[in-house]
């Protein structure tokens, strides 16, 4: 992967971890938040169309989501990338692994606490390419976010390519893209519910401040996803969401719970 | 060629530049973006660098692989159209914004009904109900010229002076 350019940054109104959830583990937002691109005909009518796939629950909060489409497979074989290309991805991978990349449309997922990446297809020319986003999000406050957005793509990759895959970022993700102008309004509008007098009043706990039970009690893990983690058949699942409040709330409480204190 | 000998613009021609500039910015701001569009010539090339931090004396500070827009007329026109959908959110509820365009300086530019023109912008917007007034500010560089009678801008190079953008997103044109 080679990287193009400066980081694009700015300051959002954001919480981190609504951030860091955003991207790790909510495939399931984006049916409503991006339903723009439905009205221009850019994705699927069908509301289960970025739920395809399966979402991969690692340690420690990390995971990401495999988004492939109906059919199993991606909308654009090795994600839109160059056929000259193929051929290095087939002998470099093993062939559990060169099969989910052929059939992937997007990858997308965090390292946690607060990295996070997206590797779409996009454009806003009409024709598709692939890249890589790797974002931080760097907490300035409660209520603010500094993002730092880089822009990466295959080394490999001709010139050409890397010309309009960086025009598709910058008209998808990162301050001016599309997509993450209408993300930046859902994390505003969680961090102004979150300063509500009914929500200072609630208990931090599911089903209750947010619900966080998708897929909670019926969802099981697909035994013959060949990657490592947990992988569930669906990437309309909070199980990653709960891992990474459960890994926050472990380290928040690390020494605040001491074992027998209270009795 | 001496500079002053060799741009000696009609008062005229600045009068209607900046009146055509005043015009477009009336557009933005008043949400009118197909509109806009007619104001941009088919080939029209729309960049917006990033601004780096650089130590040093007289040292580039515009970066040359780094951009927020690099825009081409059928991609401008894609962003416009989904402003015109239900769900672009950002936008729904609108913003009320305004383009402060001043500082306009032309020169002639390659041909006879060409002309480079540097602007300065100070971009303020209103969201919501919220209190806090969100901002932006910089310089244009522009190629205007007519063609078949009616000014349109060929290029346009928006160099902003934040490193840091501080609107939470950037659903403007500038
Ligand atoms: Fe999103």
């Amino acid at each position: 992967m080679e990287v193009i350019g400066l980081p694009q940054r700015w300051v959002a109104k954001a919480n981190w971890k609504a951030t860091q959830e955003n991207f790790s583990a909510d495939p399931y937002h984006v049916q409503t938040t991006h339903r723009s691109t439905v009205e221009m005909g850019i994705s699927p009518e069908d509301p289960l169309y970025a739920g395809y796939g399966h979402q991969v629950v690692m340690q420690n909060g990390h995971g990401l989501n495999v988004i492939t489409s109906k059919t199993g497979r991606s909308r654009a074989p090795y994600q839109g990338m160059p056929e000259s290309m193929w051929p290095m991805f087939q002998r470099n991978l093993k062939p559990e692994q060169d099969d989910i990349l052929s059939r992937t449309t997007v990858f997308v997922g965090g390292v946690y606490p607060n990295l996070s990446f997206v590797s779409p297809i996009h454009g806003t020319e009409g024709h598709l390419h692939n890249y890589l986003n790797f974002r931080v999000w760097r907490p300035l406050a409660p209520d603010k976010v500094e993002v730092w957005c880089w822009f990466m793509i295959d080394k490999a990759a001709p010139e050409e390519y890397k010309k309009a895959a960086y025009k598709g970022y910058l008209g998808s993700f990162g301050v001016s893209g599309t997509l993450e102008q209408d993300d930046t309004e859902t994390w505003a509008r969680i961090v102004e519910v979150s300063g509500g007098l009914m929500m200072r009043d609630k208990q931090l706990n599911y089903n209750n401040v947010s619900n966080y039970l998708m897929g909670f009690s019926h969802v099981e893990p697909d035994p013959t996803f060949a990657g490592p983690g947990t992988a569930y058949p669906t990437t309309y699942i909070d199980a990653l969401s709960r891992s990474i409040h459960e890994r926050w709330l472990e380290l928040l409480t690390k020494d605040l719970i001491i074992e027998g204190a209270s009795k | 060629m001496s500079s002053e000998t060799k741009t000696r613009i009609l008062p005229e021609i600045q009068i209607e530049i900046a009146d055509f500039l005043y015009r477009e910015a009336y557009l933005l701001d008043h949400r009118m973006y197909k509109e806009w569009l007619d104001l941009l010539s088919e080939d029209i090339v729309y960049r917006m660098p990033m601004r780096e931090t650089v130590e040093g004396v007289g040292v580039d500070n515009v970066a040359s692989d780094s951009a927020f827009f690099d825009e081409s007329k059928a991609a401008l026109t894609t962003r416009v159209n989904r402003y015109y959908t239900k769900s672009a959110w950002v936008e729904n509820p609108a913003t009320r914004q305004r383009h402060f365009i001043s500082n306009i300086r032309v020169e002639s530019g390659s041909g006879p009904d060409e002309y480079k023109v540097v602007s300065y912008f100070l971009y303020k917007r209103s969201r919501g109900s919220h209190p806090e007034i969100e901002e932006m500010l910089g310089e244009r560089h522009d190629t205007i010229k007519r063609v078949n009678g009616d000014w349109k801008i060929a290029s346009r190079i928006i160099i902003p002076d934040q490193t840091v953008i501080t609107t939470m997103n950037m659903s403007m044109f500038l």
